[in-house]
């Protein structure tokens, strides 16, 4: 996940939502500690900039921040699953609710206050005033019937299930469950007040209106759903003229080649303190490289970022905090020093066995050899997290010390060691020896070599176990698809949060959701009685999981005992063999100063609040800094 | 037979050529393992694979599909992109992503043209001299130099030009950016050139100035192999008995080589130069894609990574076309260099 930018990848990244971090843990001691939560005094008020460096900006309010970005496909919000078109849509749209810096502790944005029902199935959100779209209208309740309707009932949207399912908001179906149009009981009391019904409690509810996919659009703009006029035409909307509420608004695109987006002046905050951003698509790893280090960008941020020019003796980590951590890396090609900052978000990259093929000694013999700090170490350059859980650190039930606690005492099959011999004995008592090896198809996701070389060491450490790999790579389409039609062995994927809470990633190990021959399997395991002994264990703590969903201490405390159980029927059974949680990093120049993000990672951040200095360049002796802008 | 009717029947050719390469994208595609709805939707929410699915038309049966597809193209009607740029036309994206090749594969095979075939008619006429062992060495040295790595070299040496080379290749004549498509805005303006004469002039050279180096890279293999190509027609002409004759009658040596020699050593090379034209619309995916030109080759490829059914379709469509009409070209061409051939 971190090499090639390759298309695919990218949309996994944000087809798997995007992501969410460290719950409230992080909020507070990660995010507030240090400045990074709040609004203008982010970077500089308390000496330290937001990236760490001692440098204290002179801000220019007529600068344009420049980065890289891949390919874009759409602006239109429900219509995006990729973070190319995410990050840049994070800028010009604003929702009900918004992760500030990207901080998992959600607050009101375009929404002044909102009440909870009793039952928490009704949400009652009054708008703030004043606030307008970029084409002046003021934003009412109305405008987000309309993008609610729009995200349900579009033919333009890929999102509808975020608000059907995921969030579950009262609506009519009919006979083959698709959704009836304008049956969704979203109602605009009045132009100020908004109320969302929904059929169940959902403990995230005011997360998952942080998505983007949420966001206000102003009411009839576009004319893909019934009883909309249609001001201007869909690819108009999602290409030339997204008008959205955000403190930023598209300036230009040319598909494939940069976009730009600038301030909005009559943002409902505090207008940006910069003058805009620019994004240069450019997707090969060295030509990524070379831009960066001719200055033509001010920060480099993760998914954009070779690993192969990456080189861990060049970091220098200053001071840690929770999952970030801030200092420096150089000197770099241009004879630079940058300023580095990285956060483990919430994501999890794991192994997954299909378990009707995969028996199960040879799983347990997978969980023997792997050490997971050797794989992120050799194989990922030490950029990210060994993970014992599938939930990531920051999420995990009593934070991060609890995480590391319950994976030390606990993990079943060594913490950070490779047992090659408890995995021969496994295979051994199992009836397996040299001659008579099982053999089993590795595949993994094509657009980087990271997890084939992963799957080298493994298949050399097998070997020894009795096992025969064979390792393939397949796109990332096509081995979802094999997936889906159970077709696949041993695969690798990773999960990033829809919402910054265990249940997100664990449904992936709800054995009743991960039988490959439903229509739309969520992870591809096929676990059940047959093949685990923990199957009926993981079934009922989800259930336990699905009957407390009210956000109350109450619910959040039996479905804490519950994900925990979960955890270790996985650890038990080995479905899934957790690998890492991959860091998302950035490097910047001296000259600009842009507030870490939190865990829900840098394409949940809006940019109104990064700081430039008046002069670029100075960094070293390569390029002139050829910023244009 | 006339030039017309030969033509006429070339162009019913095109029919079967087309229909025939259409039925294999859409068979590649759609049978393939790669899902369109999938690379859309990802992997969260695998419900709404169902509802994309519905959307595309994917849930129909596969013949109607296959009917519409092929109605669709062959009026001309290139539909709009399902993964790439979702909901936008195909006819804007190949707009957009073409001109950057063509403007890319002009120079490439003009540098070839320009280079290699004066030095392949140099080394041909001077055999086993100095000079010729010179040209023909680097022909073949540049020749096997790989594409992709020598795009990557070059990129790195020009991003530190002020190191290794003494100035810097980014603001040398005009500012350019050494990665990034060139700015070809300046053709829709064709009039700029006699209203504002000094900024149209500055766009074209920095616009040529930014796909130099690509194109000397996708060049520099074709140049060898006209090279080489040129040197042996050359020497193969020169040796021939009716050179000899017309030496013998008196033929000055430079009408020789012009009327004589130079003629007929083109027969070989015409073929390999508008082989070559392939490069003006497929381009490189490699080339184009280290020095970030993003055009109409990284199109077609991320558009069939991403099952764009329709996207593909359109590019193929046009690819067929284009390199049928250069087919043509390349038969009428012989014939005027060649009053031999003829069309029977």
């Amino acid at each position: 996940m971190t090499d090639d930018s390759d298309l695919s990848r990218r949309r996994f990244l944000q087809a798997t939502g995007s992501t969410a971090a460290a719950a409230s843990i992080a909020g507070c001691s990660g995010g507030g500690g240090n400045g990074s939560q709040g609004g203008t005094d982010a970077g500089g008020t308390n000496g330290s900039g937001g990236d760490g460096s001692q440098r204290q900006i002179e801000a220019d309010p007529s600068k344009t921040l420049e980065l890289m970005n891949s390919s874009i496909t759409t602006f239109d919000p429900i219509a995006a699953t990729d973070t190319a078109s995410g990050v840049v849509i994070q800028q010009i749209f604003d929702g009900l609710m918004n992760y500030p810096e990207a901080n998992t502790a959600v607050e009101p944005l375009l929404a002044s206050d909102y009440q909870v029902s009793e039952d928490f199935t009704t949400y009652t959100f009054s708008l703030k005033e004043g606030a307008q779209f970029h084409n002046g209208d003021p934003v009412r309740a109305q405008d987000f019937a309309y993008a609610f309707e729009r995200l349900a009932g579009s033919e333009n949207s890929s999102r509808a299930s975020f608000i059907l399912d995921s969030l579950g908001v009262e609506a009519e179906t009919d006979g083959e469950g698709n959704y009836q149009p304008g049956s969704m009981n979203v109602e605009a009391v009045d132009e100020t007040t908004l109320r969302i019904q929904l059929t169940a409690p959902f403990h995230a509810t005011l997360e998952m209106l942080a998505y983007t996919a949420f966001a206000a659009v102003p009411e009839g703009l576009v004319g893909d759903i019934q009883g909309a006029s249609g001001e201007i035409e869909y690819t108009d909307f999602s290409s030339n003229n997204p008008v959205g509420a955000g403190p930023f608004q598209l300036e230009n695109w040319q598909q494939g080649t940069e976009a730009s987006v600038t301030r909005f002046e009559n943002y409902h905050g505090e207008p940006a303190s910069i003058a805009g951003v620019h994004w240069q698509v450019i997707t090969d790893s060295s030509a990524i490289y070379n831009y960066a280090m001719n200055e033509n960008v001010d920060s480099l941020f993760d998914p954009s970022l070779p690993l192969t020019q990456y080189d861990p003796e060049k970091l220098n980590v200053q001071r840690e905090e929770g999952p970030q951590a801030f200092g420096t890396y150089g000197p770099v090609r241009n004879g630079a020093t940058m300023n580095y900052y990285h956060i483990t978000p919430i994501n999890s990259y794991y192994l997954g066995f299909n378990m009707a093929k995969v028996p199960k000694p040879v799983r347990q013999a997978f969980a023997y050899v792997t050490n997971q700090q050797l794989i992120v170490d050799q194989v990922f350059k030490g950029t990210g997290a060994p993970a014992y859980h599938l939930t990531p650190p920051s999420i995990y039930p009593g934070g991060v010390s609890a995480y590391e606690q319950h994976a030390k005492n606990d993990y079943p099959y060594g913490y950070n060691e490779t047992r090659i011999q408890q995995a021969k004995q496994v295979m051994e008592e199992a009836g397996y020896g040299p001659n008579n090896q099982f053999s089993v198809q590795w595949t993994d996701y094509a657009s980087s070599d990271t997890w084939t070389q992963a799957g080298q060491i493994l298949r050399d450490q097998l070997r020894q176990a009795h096992i025969n790999m064979n390792i393939q790579s397949a796109d990332f389409s096509t081995l979802l698809q094999r997936g889906r039609n159970g077709q696949l062995e041993v695969y690798t994927l990773g999960w990033i949060a829809d919402w910054p809470a265990p249940d997100n990633f664990l449904q992936l190990l709800n054995p009743p959701q991960t039988d490959t021959s439903l229509e739309a399997p969520i992870s591809y395991l096929n676990w059940s009685q047959e093949n685990g002994s923990a199957a009926q264990r993981a079934i009922d703590a989800y259930e336990t999981v699905i009957d407390n969903q009210a956000p109350t201490d109450q619910a959040t405390q039996k479905r804490n005992q519950a994900y925990v159980q979960i955890e270790e029927a996985n650890w038990e059974d080995v479905a899934f063999v957790n690998m890492y949680h991959s860091w998302e990093r950035r490097y910047s120049y001296d000259w600009v100063d842009i507030p870490p993000y939190g865990a829900m990672g840098p394409s949940r951040q809006k940019f109104d609040d990064v700081k430039i200095a008046e002069t670029r360049g100075g960094g070293g002796g390569g390029g002139s800094g050829g910023n244009s802008s | 037979m006339s030039r017309w009717r030969y033509f006429l029947k070339r162009v019913l050719l095109m029919v079967p050529v087309t229909i025939t390469g259409m039925t294999i994208v859409f068979v590649v595609i759609r049978l393939g393992p790669i899902d369109p709805a999938a690379a859309i939707v990802g992997m969260n929410n695998p419900e709404g694979i169902a509802r994309i699915r519905e959307q595309l038309g994917l849930t129909q049966p596969l013949w109607q599909q296959y009917i519409e597809f092929m109605v669709d193209l062959l009026t001309f009607d290139l539909g709009q992109s399902w993964v790439i740029a979702r909901g936008t036309p195909a006819y804007d994206l190949i707009l957009i992503y073409a001109p950057r090749t063509i403007w890319l594969g002009v120079w490439s095979v003009l540098i070839a043209v320009v280079v290699g075939i004066p030095l392949g008619f140099y080394a041909g006429l001077n055999p086993n001299t100095g000079g010729d062992y010179f040209a023909s060495f680097g022909g073949i040295v540049w020749r096997a130099m790989p594409n992709f790595w020598l795009a990557i070299i070059l990129v790195a040496v020009l991003s530190q030009s002020q190191e290794l080379l003494g100035f810097s290749w980014e603001s040398w004549i005009v500012e350019t950016d050494i990665v990034t498509p060139p700015d070809l805005a300046f053709f829709t303006e064709p009039m700029g050139l006699l209203t504002n004469t000094s900024a149209w002039t500055n766009e074209l050279i920095a616009a040529l100035k930014a796909v130099a180096p690509a194109a000397l890279v996708l060049g520099s293999a074709s140049m060898g192999n006209e090279m080489r190509i040129g040197r042996t027609a050359v020497l193969e002409t020169i040796n021939s008995n009716y050179v000899e004759t017309a030496r013998a009658k008196g033929v000055p040596e430079r009408a020789i080589v012009w009327k004589h020699v130079f003629r007929n050593a083109l027969i070989p090379l015409v073929p390999i130069i508008t082989g070559e034209a392939f490069l003006l619309i497929g381009g490189s995916v490699v080339v184009e894609v280290v020095f970030a030109i993003n055009g109409l080759g990284y199109l077609f490829y991320t558009a069939i990574q991403n099952a764009d059914l329709p996207l593909v379709g359109s590019i193929t469509f046009i690819f067929i076309l284009v390199l049928v009409a250069t087919n043509i070209l390349q038969d009428f061409l012989y014939t005027l260099i060649d009053p031999r051939i003829g069309y029977e």
